[in-house]
């Protein structure tokens, strides 16, 4: 496909997420820790209740699984990692240093590598903050969900509106530039104007980044049950779909861009980690519940602790893998690059594999862009800004396309707003 | 006379109407008979169509040979020829009939006589059959034997008391009624030494051996090597296997006069050996046919589709294989601007249309659109020319017509009296002429009128069905054609004229017509990326519009590491449903949509 100029470079460029943030999210390792000082009512993650046996038990099961991915990973170096929970800031600064020293001893990281760590708001303390910064941790996660009592009250949050700010305070007093908070929308009892106060008081905080989830009824939680059963009622779709055209509208009137589906950063803050997931590219996971990419092969790790410690104790395999094929990689570089808000670009994928991509897609994304539903972007395609929100569908639709010949040999029968010129030029 | 060879043969059918038990009868009588052993029986066994045992109707005619030792001691060759049960297939019927000298009227004990039951009588009638009544399932809690054995008579003058009641499922009365056949339906007449003469009365294709003719023998002898011709082709064929039909083709040294069974001779196409036609020496001349021959014409149109444009062969490929088995289905192909390549298909009537489809579907795997079902119209142009249109796109320009003609039927509906005002108001919305009205008995009323096919093929049958709950039947058959004021309607996606979706309605419809058919499409067309707009138009105008208003949210607001591989197979499911539409513009369309027109309630 020929580079595209980008139709409107300004909206582009605030879209993001940047060429070089891109370029830099090379490599990613992913360490679950599977403990919640409380259960909150949406969480479908792996977690358990924390004891200090469980902890020594989990410690134990980390060293033989670093022991046993390390080799894998030989020569490998690690431009981000994440730990991701459950609570990582529930585990106390000594267990979290020993965690630290096993991932560190098994795997190389990048000296300017991006150290992520999800905190909740109610566990960051002074003792933590120190030990996190000494381990490398250089940017936090914080999730809020919400600054309306209420709305936390009900999704079974356990800190106060007034938490995150003190936490903030806090963690840039012991020197950390990179915070992110996690808020979410579209839940029961949610509307615009409370996400609008809730944005006022996070956007307050000065946040480096931002997630915005729209809530997912999950069957096995508590609230999502209740969803599920109809107890309570869920926002409409319209009234969802309105919020987050509010709260893009609001961050990117605030100096975010909205570089992924449900993120957003200030100029250089995107989050390196998850980009690796978006462009595809290899990571490493340790921990329950983790999941991996590595050379050619998706791997899951049991969900549950107890089968995922049993597992490493008794030297047995990881839960699931999957070998990927031309086709399933192909697939997955649309389905993730479309979640971005610069799209699929030809620069961030080895030759062969865009090559592969064009191959399937390229017809369907000429169609795609005929019909409205793609945009040219720098040299690939992109969901346009008003569809976001629907996105799957544009998703969905080009895999039906490309599962489609595009010409029969009768010739072309899908006729769109333009002519279809067949996009199978040479990579 | 009969010949006297011919003494112990009887040759009948089964007049029945869907439900009534006649394919269990069947069943009944083929165990009886010892015709198949107990480990072969199954339910509805001559319906050897996965359809047919699922839709509970016969679809293609079968016969079966019998052999029964009477109470008397005579030993029998009886011919059981199982007829379509269904008003499309009335011309089969009447061949099947043709071929026997009974038949047997068989009737549920609650039900009471149908109309199509009563037009086959009729048929039977027609044909000279001698008719034997059975009342079935007089086992129920709910059956009236005695009632049904009055409408009996009432119609066929078989005195009540005459008319033997029976349970097909338990077997009860069921030799009786074997013993009546034997007793009250004549042998069959004919001349061993004739010429010969036999009466296709069906064909199938077997791979094997070509097509199978099912004939009944009615002069002379006819036995592999003769040279034979069809009289209605001319064509000449040299016979290779003939045979009796039991569950499977039983070949004899020779087949001959009063003797129903098959013949082989190298027939390429069920359409070469034609039902009806009378297959003769090829060396005879003069030879006048068996009376009843015409040529089967399809009566209901629709354009078949491939959803996948790539099936387009797939598709020519299996509609050439049905045509071998199904003389009465035509194709040729055809374009659309909406949907690509696909077929113009002609029809007996909807179930016909409905079977091919499904067969279509299931033998073959071709994911078909069908485009809205219509008749043929004829069309006399301004300029003098005649055009014969069964393609609501292939109408010509409104101000180039002089004259439409349409074709009529004379239906007639047999219902219980309290039903008729119903019936009467749908047959009038149906710009139904009033033909006559006559009670079989004091509850049952028959009630005629001449009706425009089109009116009819849509829903008709269904609307009949729910204004008598499900107690009125229909039978109808084909009357010529009549003037009338009709226009094509077409309908509008997002501006562009969807061509599979035009019917060719009558004017005074076309405005609720248009309305009801935007809001049923407003319910079939999800709602999608973009708006759309659904518009009814005639000509240029536009007549009435639905809006159907873009999706809101369809997107998964995580995707992180772990959730990758399973919103991978989420979007595959949503990828097969996007696979069952059809993307026309910016709309895409699923197939239920374009037979919105048989949904709208009128």
């Amino acid at each position: 496909m020929e580079p595209h100029p980008a139709s409107d470079p300004l909206t582009a460029s605030r879209l993001g997420p940047s060429v070089a943030a891109r370029a830099a999210a090379r490599r990613g390792l992913y360490v679950h820790v599977p403990f919640c000082a409380v259960r909150c009512s949406y969480c479908d993650f792996s977690s358990g209740a924390l004891s200090a046996a469980a902890v020594e038990r989990y410690l134990a099961a980390m060293a033989l699984e670093t022991a046993r991915r390390a080799p894998d990973a030989r020569g490998a170096v690690f431009t981000s990692v994440f730990f991701g929970g459950g609570t990582p800031s529930a585990l106390s600064a000594r267990h979290f240093t020993r965690l630290a020293a096993l991932v560190r001893g098994a795997f190389a990281i990048a000296d300017d590598a991006e150290i992520t760590l999800e905190a909740n708001p109610e566990s960051v303390r002074a003792p933590l903050l120190e030990a996190w910064a000494t381990a490398g941790v250089n940017r936090l996660s914080m999730g809020a969900q919400s600054f309306d009592a209420e709305e936390l009250e009900g999704l079974g949050r356990i800190h106060d509106a007034a938490r995150p700010g003190e936490a903030f305070a806090l963690a840039r007093a012991h020197g950390f530039r990179r915070l992110s908070l996690d808020l979410m929308f579209g839940f029961p009892g949610n509307d615009g104007g409370r996400l609008a106060r809730t944005l006022d008081r996070a956007l307050a905080l000065d946040p480096e980044h931002l997630s915005a989830y729209c809530y997912i009824p999950e069957p096995g939680t508590p609230l999502g049950d209740r969803v599920l059963r109809r107890d309570v009622a869920l926002p409409s779709t319209d009234a969802q779909a309105d919020e987050y055209a509010m709260l893009t509208a609001r961050l990117e009137a605030a100096g975010f861009a909205g570089y992924e589906t449900s993120n957003f950063a200030r100029a250089g803050a995107e989050a390196r980690h998850n980009l690796v997931y978006w462009l595809r590219r290899d990571h490493m996971a340790l921990g329950p519940s983790a999941h991996g990419l590595w050379n050619g092969v998706r791997f899951g790790n049991h969900y549950a602790f107890e089968r995922w410690a049993a597992s490493l104790e008794a030297d047995a395999s990881c839960d699931a893998t999957e070998i990927e094929s031309a086709r399933s990689r192909a697939d997955e570089i649309v389905m993730l690059g479309l979640r971005l808000g610069c799209g699929l670009d030809a620069s961030d994928h080895p030759a062969t594999r865009w090559a592969d991509v064009l191959r399937r897609y390229g017809a369907a994304f000429e169609q795609g862009l005929a019909l409205g539903r793609l945009e040219p972007a720098r040299d690939g395609v992109r969901i346009p800004r008003a569809h976001r929100f629907v996105a799957d569908d544009t998703i969905a639709w080009l895999m039906a396309a490309a599962d489609r010949p595009s010409r029969g040999p009768l010739g072309d029968v899908v006729r769109g707003r333009t002519d279809l010129t067949p996009a199978r030029s040479a990579p | 006379m009969s010949d006297p060879r011919l003494r112990l043969i009887r040759n009948f059918s089964i007049v029945a109407h869907i439900d009534h038990g006649k394919s269990t009868l069947a069943d009944r009588l083929l165990e009886i008979t010892h015709t198949l052993p107990p480990q072969q029986m199954k339910a509805q066994v001559l319906d050897d169509m996965d359809l047919e045992r699922e839709k509970g109707i016969t679809i293609k005619s079968h016969a079966i040979a019998m052999e029964y030792t009477a109470k008397s001691g005579d030993h029998y060759q009886l011919n059981l020829i199982d007829t379509p049960g269904h008003v499309d297939f009335t011309y089969e019927v009447s061949r099947s009939l043709a071929a026997c000298e009974g038949a047997v009227l068989v009737v549920d004990a609650s039900q009471g006589i149908e109309a199509q039951t009563l037009s086959n009588y009729l048929l039977a009638r027609e044909q000279g059959l001698t008719v034997v009544g059975a009342i079935n399932k007089v086992d129920l809690q709910v059956a009236r034997p005695d009632d049904a054995a009055l409408e009996i008579e009432h119609v066929t003058k078989i005195p009540a008391e005459h008319v033997l009641r029976i349970s097909a499922k338990t077997g009860l009365g069921v030799e009786d009624l074997l013993e009546q056949i034997i007793a009250e339906i004549p042998p069959p007449s004919g001349d061993p030494d004739a010429p010969l003469r036999a009466l296709i009365f069906d064909s199938k294709f077997d791979q094997y051996r070509g097509v199978v003719a099912l004939v009944r023998v009615v002069d002379g002898r006819i036995a592999p090597g003769d040279a034979i011709r069809f009289l209605s082709t001319g064509k000449i064929y040299e016979v290779t296997e003939v045979g009796r039909l039991r569950l499977k083709l039983d070949p004899l040294p020779a087949l001959t006069a009063g003797q129903v069974g098959y013949v082989v001779a190298g027939v390429k196409s069920v359409g070469e050996a034609r039902v009806g036609d009378t297959i003769a020496a090829a060396v005879a001349h003069d030879l006048v046919p068996l009376p009843g021959f015409r040529e089967v014409k399809p009566m209901v149109f629709s354009g078949l589709y491939p959803i996948e444009s790539d099936q387009y062969e797939s598709l020519k490929e299996a509609l050439g294989k049905l045509v071998l088995n199904d003389a009465s289905l035509i194709y040729e192909p055809e374009t659309s601007v909406a949907l690509g390549f696909g077929f113009r298909c002609g029809f007996l009537g909807l179930l016909h249309m409905e079977i091919v489809q499904e067969r279509l579907r299931r033998e073959y795997q071709i994911e078909l659109i069908a485009t809205t079902p219509s008749v043929e119209f004829k069309v006399l142009l301004e300029s003098g020319e005649l055009k014969v249109v069964d393609n609501p796109s292939q109408m010509p320009p409104a101000q180039t017509i002089a004259v439409i003609e349409e074709p009529y039927v004379l239906a007639h509906v047999l219902t219980p009296g309290e039903y008729l005002g119903n019936i009467m108001k749908l047959c009038q919305d149906r710009r139904g002429i009033f033909v006559g009205l006559e009670y079989l008995e004091e509850k049952r009323a028959r009630v005629g009128y001449r009706l425009p096919l089109a009116e009819i093929v849509l829903d008709f049958y269904d609307r009949l069905k729910s204004v008598s709950r499900g107690y009125a039947s229909l039978d109808y058959e084909y009357d010529g054609d009549r003037e009338g004021d009709m226009v094509k309607l077409d309908i509008l996606l997002n501006g562009e004229t969807v061509d599979a979706l035009s019917t060719i309605v009558h004017r005074d419809k076309a405005y609720t017509w248009g309305a009801d058919l935007c809001a049923k499409l407003k319910e079939l067309i999800p709602k999608q990326m973009f708006q759309v707009a659904i518009q009814a138009a005639i000509g240029s105008k536009i007549i009435a519009r639905e809006t159907q208003g873009a999706m809101r949210k369809n997107v998964t607001a995580k995707c992180y590491g772990g959730d990758i591989t399973r919103k991978r197979k989420l979007l595959e499911k949503q990828k097969e449903g996007k696979r069952r539409m059809k993307q026309i513009g910016t709309v895409e369309v699923p197939q239920e949509a374009f037979l919105a027109v048989l949904k709208v309630e009128r």
